[in-house]
């Protein structure tokens, strides 16, 4: 594995080595790899949990980390300077450069003008592969394996992103998966055809509580309204949970979510045992250590 | 004599143009603002695909990019190139696997409008041509790309 741009570019042994990895670093492995390594971190759109967990794990690896969180003090904002000009001279500078960008396949191109390995932290409504990475850590972690799980995926299911990458690392582990949404947000036809090819299991529900006692994972997303041209009409109410709703759900259940939260998660669900999403984001480190350590292991 | 279109002395003969689709490759290759002489035959009766449309042009070679971009348009069809009233060269243009610089991509977040683009094709469950961006990865139905870069 020389770059992560997307999360199609990873094989199932790929992503099981990271997941394993990153368990032994949560279990307190000590690494040096980074020694000496200068690692670029090019945020040019806000983030909180990516930057500084990718920040805190590159420092964990002995490493040293340039860049910025903000890109109005760059030359490409300031001085009309290409995209690609301003990759270019990033990786002429550093090891390996950890980019996030709003536009749609920003790392993509950076993947392709520069001559180190690149992660993608982000690319507009493109892909986030790491997410998607510590969302799987978060399902291994709680239930011990991957495979077979059955897994809700609650929210806006038609446009979100963390949904998209997931449902394809899903397709690779035989999940059976639960989508809980109203019928506007629903998963795209060429995505559900996709996962008939691939002989996964899937229904679709308005609410979670029809299916709450068959779930070993619920993944929640935020509500956007933002992105609906037509709001009138959605059903918002059936995109949030509480207490009632967890009446039946097994022992075993984790509720995951990547972050920030709003109204469909409420603070109430924290102190409940079925939390997770909190320890979720926690574990990104780990995996953000073993990303790195795979990516320079294979440099 | 007066050299007609129908007896193409140099240029190429484009046949098996599923119907409907001559027009816009005509307007592809800007072919009605040039002064090339051009015939245009269209719904005529095809054993293979019913309905066909048929385009000659006179004195005319197609660049690699416009040869990809009437792949594009019309899979299937046959393109003869013709020199002094002789078939020198015939080839079935086939859909191809990758299209550069050809398409701008719809999606108006997408890095590759302003560096470069670069899409792949495939046929949906449907047989629908569909196309899929490198960079921002989503796929668009042909029938819904409006801009080119010819």
């Amino acid at each position: 594995m020389h770059s992560l741009v997307s999360i199609s570019d990873l094989s199932k042994n790929d992503i099981l080595d990271i997941l394993n990895l990153a368990r032994k670093f949560k279990e307190g492995k000590i690494s040096n790899t980074l020694s000496k390594k200068v690692i670029a971190s090019c945020f040019f759109e806000a983030s909180t949990r990516t930057r500084l967990s990718f920040d805190s794990a590159i420092q964990r690896l002995g490493g040293s980390v340039i860049g910025f969180a903000d890109s109005n003090n760059t030359s490409l904002a300031n001085k009309g300077e290409s995209l690609s000009d301003t990759l270019k001279i990033i990786g002429a500078y550093a090891d390996a450069l950890i980019i996030r960008h709003p536009q749609d396949g920003a790392a993509r191109l950076a993947s392709e003008v520069c001559n180190i390995p690149i992660i993608n932290a982000g690319d507009g409504a493109n892909q986030h592969p790491t997410q998607t990475l510590l969302d799987l850590f978060a399902i291994m972690d709680t239930q011990d394996k991957l495979d077979g799980i059955n897994l809700g995926i609650m929210g806006d299911l038609k446009h979100g992103r963390t949904v998209h990458s997931l449902i394809e690392a899903a397709k690779l582990f035989n999940m059976s998966l639960f989508f809980i949404s109203p019928k506007e947000l629903r998963m795209g036809h060429d995505q559900l055809f996709s996962l008939k090819q691939s002989s996964i299991h899937y229904s679709f529900h308005i609410y979670a509580e029809e299916i709450i006692d068959k779930l070993d994972c619920l993944y929640m997303t935020r509500v956007q309204k933002e992105r609906f041209v037509d709001i009138d009409g959605v059903n918002f109410d059936s995109y949030c949970i509480n207490l009632n709703t967890l009446e039946k759900a097994r022992t075993n259940l984790k509720i995951l979510h990547p972050l920030p939260r709003r109204e469909e998660l409420p603070s109430v669900i924290d102190d409940t045992p079925y939390a997770h999403y909190f320890k979720q984001a926690a574990d990104g480190l780990f995996v953000r250590m073993a990303l790195l350590e795979i990516l320079f292991a294979t440099v | 004599m007066k050299k007609h279109i129908a007896d193409l002395e140099n240029g190429i003969n484009i046949d098996h143009i599923p119907h409907g689709n001559a027009l816009f490759i005509i307007q592809t290759l800007n072919l009605f603002s040039s002064d090339k002489q051009v015939g245009v035959g269209l719904n005529l009766p095809s054993e293979r695909l019913g309905h066909k449309d048929l385009i000659k042009v006179a004195d005319y070679n197609l660049s690699d990019k416009e040869q990809d971009a009437i792949s594009l348009f019309a899979p299937g069809a046959t393109l003869s190139v013709i020199e002094e009233y002789k078939v020198i060269s015939k080839a079935t243009l086939e859909l191809p696997k990758e299209i550069s610089n050809l398409i701008i991509c719809p999606n108006p977040r997408c890095v590759s409008k302003q560096y470069k683009s670069k899409f792949t094709t495939y046929k949906d469950r449907k047989s629908n041509i569909k196309v899929r961006c490198h960079y921002c990865e989503q796929e668009f139905l042909l029938d819904s790309i409006k801009e080119y870069n010819i």
